[in-house]
């Protein structure tokens, strides 16, 4: 029960720090995807628990917008899947795996927001979208992801650490 | 199960899911939105909404640079209710001439009454201290969260079916200029769609000339006045209002002016780029207008009869506190 309901009320906050909060403090550009930090980091650490949080966060972020609902869904698990299969390769380090999940599962996400957008009906300009919004976030959302992955890390290490102990 | 297992149809089971949500909200054209959720959320991001508001003070630097910052806010507010009151006082201008010729008429068809009435835009600086003076048909709002898709141009309020709102219901800023329409209702909270979003669409004149026409919202955030013929005449300045004409808009609502002509003669219609009377990026606090009709929007002692027709040359409409 636990496993279920920690994860719901951080995606929870973090949708409602993501859209309440941040909006106040910084420029639509400059604002990271709290929500989708978290849940790739999670992944990047967890694997296939991973992706289940992805589909919570996605699902979080759908109640928080008002574009065609399963879109942001859809974008976060296809995302953490397509970063699963390029972070296969050797990585030197658990952060550099962690920054790399975070960056491919940016590039899908925004890639799957803009087409499901477009085939939705919504005029979008590409230039537009690419410079002021996708590029800066394929930035700024791995830099942040550097602070996220040090405080999951521990919360993963823990909960290794107790299974490891009721192995025993 | 074991792991195996279920790491084989943990992956399709995700797929079919997602497939499923997106074949019903894209096949369907329904919006599910924060539903009942926002029972939940809307209080929550109440509490986020003072949070962050508190953190931007306690991060503006030192005092002096709080102080301009406080004063430039001030500046940007007056600014913004001063445009949409120039605007409204050309719109009054117009009217006078309209009046006048109504006046003449009425002089000439003494058996006929005629009503006349202002609505004047309050200043908004939080929903409680405004209670009070509100005009019957406005309710007052709190803007408590921005869209999660970057690409949308919504927000959401602390209004909802609870204090009845409506889809559709017109929401305006300081000095009652549109900014967007309500997009859906929840019990808590409602969803605002702002006229620069791109699925927005708003009937509007052009002051003075009475050029018709509408304004939709660009990728990049831009108004675009759009769908004016090419014998029609457009200004950089002219003041844009709205038209009253479908979508259960008041007329004479504030929009902006216009800022630059961007076609070209060789084009079928004639388009501008506005400046919007309302810094949609700013906005904290919204009426939105509950009632379409005109009547109840103005106050009592706004309404003036005028049974008997004056011989003396029509007055102006009067601004009322």
């Amino acid at each position: 029960m636990r496993r279920i309901a920690i994860p719901i009320i951080i995606l929870a906050l973090a949708a409602l720090f993501e859209t309440s909060l941040l909006p106040r403090l910084l420029a639509p550009g400059l604002r990271p995807n709290v929500v989708l930090i978290i849940s790739a980091v999670w992944a990047a650490l967890r694997g296939d628990e991973g992706l289940i949080w992805a589909f919570g966060a996605g699902l979080m972020l759908d109640f928080t917008s008002s574009g065609p609902f399963g879109l942001h869904t859809a974008g976060l698990v296809l995302g953490n899947l397509l970063a699963s299969l390029v972070n296969r390769l050797p990585l030197p380090s658990r952060l550099f795996r962690a920054t790399n999940w975070v960056a491919t599962t940016t590039a899908i996400s925004q890639i799957v927001l803009v087409v499901g957008l477009i085939l939705s009906g919504i005029k979008m300009d590409l230039g537009y979208t690419l410079s002021a919004l996708i590029l800066p976030s394929l930035l700024i959302n791995p830099l942040v992801s550097m602070g996220v992955f040090a405080v999951l890390r521990l919360a993963s290490d823990s909960i290794d650490e107790r299974a490891r102990g009721v192995i025993r | 199960m074991n792991r195996g297992q279920y790491r084989s149809l943990l992956v399709p089971a995700l797929l079919v899911a997602v497939f499923i949500l997106l074949a019903l909200s894209l096949g369907s054209q329904t919006q599910i939105g924060q539903g009942p959720l926002s029972v939940v959320f809307a209080p929550v991001q109440r509490v986020l909404l003072s949070v962050g508001s508190g953190i931007n003070n306690a991060l503006s630097g030192p005092a002096d640079l709080q102080t301009l910052r406080a004063e430039n806010l001030l500046l940007q507010q007056q600014n913004s209710r001063l445009s949409a009151e120039n605007i409204r006082l050309r719109q009054f201008q117009a009217e006078v001439d309209a009046y006048r010729d109504l006046l003449k008429f009425s002089t000439e068809n003494p058996g006929i009454k005629a009503i006349g009435a202002d609505v004047v835009g309050p200043a908004l600086s939080g929903c409680n201290s405004q209670a009070d003076q509100r005009p019957i048909g406005l309710t007052c709002a709190n803007v408590i969260a921005a869209d999660s898709t970057p690409y949308l141009r919504f927000l959401t309020i602390d209004v909802g079916t609870l204090n009845g709102i409506r889809s559709g219901m017109p929401v305006v800023g300081d000095g009652l200029a549109l900014i967007g329409r309500i997009g859906q209702a929840s019990l808590g909270s409602s969803t605002v769609q702002l006229l620069n979003d791109t699925r927005s669409n708003v009937n509007v004149v052009v002051q003075g000339t009475r050029v018709s026409g509408s304004i939709t919202g660009q990728p990049n955030g831009e108004l675009v006045l759009q769908n004016i013929q090419q014998t029609n005449s457009l200004g950089v300045g002219d003041a844009v209002v709205t038209s009253g004409l479908g979508g259960g808009i008041p007329p004479g609502l504030p929009i902006g002016q216009i800022e630059a002509i961007v076609s070209s003669d060789a084009q079928l219609f004639r388009q501008a780029r506005l400046r919007p009377a309302a810094d949609y990026s700013r906005i904290t606090t919204v009426l939105v207008i509950t009632s379409t009709l005109v009547s109840p929007l103005i106050p009592e002692s706004a309404t003036c009869t005028c049974a008997a027709p004056d011989p003396r040359p029509a007055p102006g409409p009067t601004a009322k506190p």
